[in-house]
């Protein structure tokens, strides 16, 4: 366990005996991140608030049922994934019923006729293109900087499914963005090369 | 592609692979157009990826979300409200929290399975909302200490306290704890109706009810809570909310006993 997983053992024991100064203390390691992943997730902002609210409602509700046998951050970015696809699966059906007659969802390119205001593909609108498994995939390893493994645990899928759910993933969002490169390159003329 | 292709071009990109390594891998793509179209692919989406900025929440979302979880999570002391129960046993859900108040009325909270930390729950996900409902004693249980759980588990007729309605309507308690998701909360928010009494509620009558009217519930409850109930000669009419995850939304209202529904139709 790193040191962060060991002080945040401490804290949800403390948290358990009344200690409010260390659910301040979780909720301020964790709240950006949490965050951070949510609006990746769901893009929009208010819902990202909304969610990442849920995900330490649930979290601080169920407490006293975590075991320490994973790390806490593992649990916690759990129930923040699957919080968001509680949010996607619920905006998905209030879509269903307002759909208008002319919105093709057969049409992978179809704009969101509620949310998509830009025309220019970019890489926010090419990942709400992706499912919500490979977003999610996309969201921890690349943009959070997660470790196969640390996803594969908090997705509870095998790592090569990661692999594999990353590898499509990136696939499908070069091919959305075409031959576009990132603004930074533009700038900068850097190849990308990692 | 095979799937040992697609593990190299991923170590590669991640920059999992020593120099020598990486050396002889970029060799392999080079001299083959497949692999170097699939690498290119990959390269392009984590520029792209890379050059996104970390999102951050404003310092006035970021105080929203404290005083959001403080009072959904009733961190904070309930203040005064009308008559406190007189057996003393009504606040056995303030423990799941880890913080008891002195809490003059209660909501029962039920937990259903589907909610978001599956793999931590020992409901099963899969579960339907007949088990969902006959386990809800259980899980209640579950969300709290273990004292708490000692104590809801020593009596077999376990009671709740909550607030006699009167006329008031359940849609219009429902506005009152509009968005509320604890106890607390909900029994703060409906203190502005000034109720002056209290109804004590046997759990496992109120209990037998959920699991009859199972089929009744809506999909997506993530809990039910007792938002109070009207007793007149002849009956006890128990209101309930419900919570999506986000706060009471709606709810219905039975007749404790016989469990039958009480129609809610906007008076005419």
């Amino acid at each position: 366990m790193t040191e962060r997983a060991d002080r945040d053992i401490e804290l949800i024991d403390q948290y358990l005996q009344g200690d409010i100064d260390a659910f301040n203390e979780l909720v301020e390691a964790h709240e950006d991140r949490v965050f951070a992943i949510c609006l990746r997730m769901l893009r929009n902002r208010e819902a990202a608030l909304d969610a990442a609210q849920d995900t330490f409602l649930t979290v601080f509700r169920k407490a006293d049922r975590y075991k320490a046998q994973a790390a806490f951050s593992t649990w916690l970015y759990r129930v923040t994934i699957n919080t968001c696809y509680d949010h996607l699966r619920r905006e998905k059906r209030k879509r269903a019923d307002r759909l208008p007659e002319t919105y093709d969802p057969a049409d992978p390119q179809a704009l969101d006729p509620f949310e998509a205001v830009e025309v220019r593909p970019d890489i926010e609108q090419a990942l709400q293109q992706l499912s919500p498994e490979f977003r999610a995939a996309v969201v921890l390893v690349d943009l959070q900087g997660m470790s196969l493994e640390h996803a594969s645990d908090t997705l509870e899928v095998p790592t090569g499914t990661i692999k594999s759910r990353l590898f499509r993933a990136r696939k499908q969002l070069a091919q959305s963005l075409g031959n576009l490169r990132p603004p930074s390159e533009h700038q900068n003329g850097d190849t990308g090369e990692s | 592609m095979n799937e040992q292709d697609r593990d190299l071009i991923i170590a590669l990109a991640q920059g999992h692979l020593s120099t020598d390594a990486a050396g002889q891998a970029n060799a392999r793509i080079e001299a083959d157009p497949e692999l170097a179209s699939a690498y290119a692919e990959q390269i392009l989406a984590l520029d792209h990826l890379n050059s996104l900025d970390a999102p951050q929440m404003t310092i006035d979302e970021r105080s929203g979300l404290h005083a959001n979880l403080i009072e959904q999570l009733g961190l904070v002391p309930v203040p005064e409200t009308p008559p406190a129960p007189a057996k003393g046993k009504a606040t056995w859900w303030a423990p799941v929290v880890g913080l008891a108040t002195a809490a003059a009325v209660v909501a029962a909270v039920v937990i259903l399975p589907g909610s978001s930390d599956e793999s931590f729950d020992d409901v099963s996900a899969g579960a339907n909302l007949d088990t969902a409902v006959t386990s809800t004693a259980a899980s209640a249980v579950e969300s709290a200490p273990q004292t708490a759980t000692d104590e809801l588990g020593a009596t077999d007729a376990e009671e709740l306290t909550v607030y006699a309605t009167g006329s008031v309507e359940l849609e219009e308690l429902i506005e009152e704890a509009d968005g509320a998701g604890s106890p607390q909360a909900v029994e703060r928010q409906l203190a502005e109706l000034n109720f002056t009494s209290t109804v004590d509620l046997d759990t496992d009558e109120v209990q037998t009810c959920l699991n009859e009217l199972s089929t009744d519930l809506p999909d997506g409850i993530t809990e039910i809570l007792v938002l109070g109930a009207d007793v007149d000669n002849e009956s006890t009419v128990v209101h309930l909310g419900f919570d999506f995850g986000s706060g009471v939304e709606d709810g219905l209202s039975f007749v404790l006993g016989d469990c039958s529904l009480v129609d809610h139709a906007p008076q005419g």
